[in-house]
């Protein structure tokens, strides 16, 4: 036996087959009763042609990617075209056991459709608009206190400074933005580039000009205004076996430094918390809101526990 | 003693082992990084704003390969040993123990806005790994 002959020749004694047209936007689309379909929409713009499944979607393209369809929509007082939803309803019909099956009869799936067609169109509710609570008391600043010599000699010198130049340590407000701009938009390797470099600029940069560059500039302030350096410690007591009899090492930097140096940086002044807060939306009931570590229930709760207990 | 009008300053600490080169040796570093949750969290994700400093290097265990196993529980153990050593004598000054302050936990800081304030730094939170957890809290 041949292969061919296994191969079931087809029936073509039937009826001739009727060839349905392929949907374009100038016809309308079919619309079962029974199950809503998922309806083609194509965008206006002859280079795009996107297909959307729903009208609402294309709106949004069109209002987003091609504005221009609807100025000169609105100029030439037309309406953007876009397909019609067309809705039919349920027609009543009766029950053929014979031909009709049971799963025609479950017209729930089309009546969920149009029940959610005006949830659709509907406009999105306003976000809710929270509500600050702030700790009463905490973060208060030390009118009385009376400031011990080197922290006078720290405070002295940044007024003194800020007050003959708001953008110390730079010379010069040319100086301060194009550095800000540098770090914020270009990265760091044009900000070395450009602003380390002098001889890169067509900018005039006085306190660039003997090479001293920021490190220097921050070498001349204050010990207590940079955070501290790393120290390396030694493990006297310890060691990791009897084969490594060599002293434990590790590099530290002083924590309170670094604080004192963190709430210190004048960069951070908008964006310093010193109190702690409850934030709420505007549901029912109340909904705390843990965006930022201030707003968090452990910060408030250990102040509160302290202030009580101290 | 905490007092009433006090900031608190909580402390954030991350810390994890960098793999650098296995080329030369298999150089590792493991860095401890502490920022404080007084800054609004778009400082924290901005790296030009350099708010996170690295407070620590903490040495790194010696490697333990051909062991027997009661020598490697040991070796285990004598890392926990130090690590332990190690954040004790770093995180020093925030620990109840060890007061710089006279009989106090808070600090005098001069602030950004030109004002002084109390303030009391907390241990809030060390993020790390699996393994680092497992470390710090003696999990096998």
């Amino acid at each position: 036996m041949k292969y061919c002959e296994l191969i079931p020749t087809p029936d073509c004694s039937g009826p001739v087959p009727t060839f349905i047209s392929f949907y374009s936007e100038y016809s309308t689309p079919h619309v079962s009763s029974t199950m809503p379909q998922k309806i083609p929409f194509r965008c206006p713009e002859f280079s795009c042609q996107k297909e959307f499944t729903s009208a609402s979607w294309q709106f949004k393209h069109v209002k987003l990617h091609n504005p221009e369809h609807l100025q000169v929509a609105h100029e030439k007082n037309l309406t953007v075209r876009s397909a019609p939803l067309i809705i039919e309803p349920p027609q009543r019909w009766e029950l053929n056991a014979n031909n009709d099956s049971v799963e025609d009869l479950d017209p729930f799936p089309y009546r969920e459709h149009v029940q959610n067609i005006p949830q659709l169109e509907s406009q999105p509710a306003p976000p809710p608009v929270p509500q600050t609570e702030t700790y009463t008391g905490a973060g208060a600043p030390l009118s009385d206190y009376i400031t011990e010599q080197w922290e006078s000699n720290i405070q002295g010198f940044l007024q003194m400074n800020l007050q003959n130049n708001p953008y110390y340590p730079f010379g010069t407000h040319e100086e301060y933005k194009y550095i800000q701009d540098g770090i914020k938009k270009k990265g760091m390797k044009t900000y070395y580039n450009y602003v380390l470099k002098e001889k890169n600029t067509t900018l005039r940069f006085p306190s660039f000009n003997n090479g001293d560059g920021i490190q220097k500039l921050v070498a001349s302030m204050p010990s207590d205004l940079v955070p501290g350096e790393c120290e390396l410690h030694t493990l006297d007591n310890m060691k990791w076996n009897d084969n490594h009899q060599r002293p434990i090492k590790y590099w530290s930097r002083d924590i309170i430094k670094t604080i004192k140096w963190l709430i210190r940086q004048a960069v951070y002044t908008k964006r310093h918390i010193y109190a702690s807060q409850r934030c709420f939306n505007s549901d029912t009931p109340l909904k705390c809101l843990d965006t930022e570590m201030h707003t968090t229930d452990c910060w408030w709760e250990t102040q509160a526990r302290r202030d009580t207990s101290g | 003693m905490f007092r009433v009008r006090d900031t608190l300053v909580p402390l954030i600490f991350m810390s994890d082992g960098t793999h650098l080169s296995n080329f030369a040796g298999n150089k590792k570093e493991w860095p401890v990084y502490m920022t404080i949750g007084n800054l609004a969290l778009k400082i924290h994700q901005m790296p030009s704003r350099h708010s996170i400093v690295m407070v620590a290097l903490l040495p790194i265990p010696i490697k333990n390969r051909n062991m027997p196993q009661k020598r490697l529980d040991t070796q285990q153990q004598t890392s926990r040993e130090v690590l332990h050593t190690v954040l004790r004598q770093v995180l020093q000054p925030v620990t109840c123990n060890h007061n710089p302050s006279t009989e106090s936990r808070y600090y005098n800081v001069f602030c950004a806005d030109h004002n002084f304030r109390h303030s009391n730094p907390v241990l809030a939170a060390l993020l790390a790994d699996c393994r680092e957890y497992s470390d710090l809290h003696h999990l096998e």
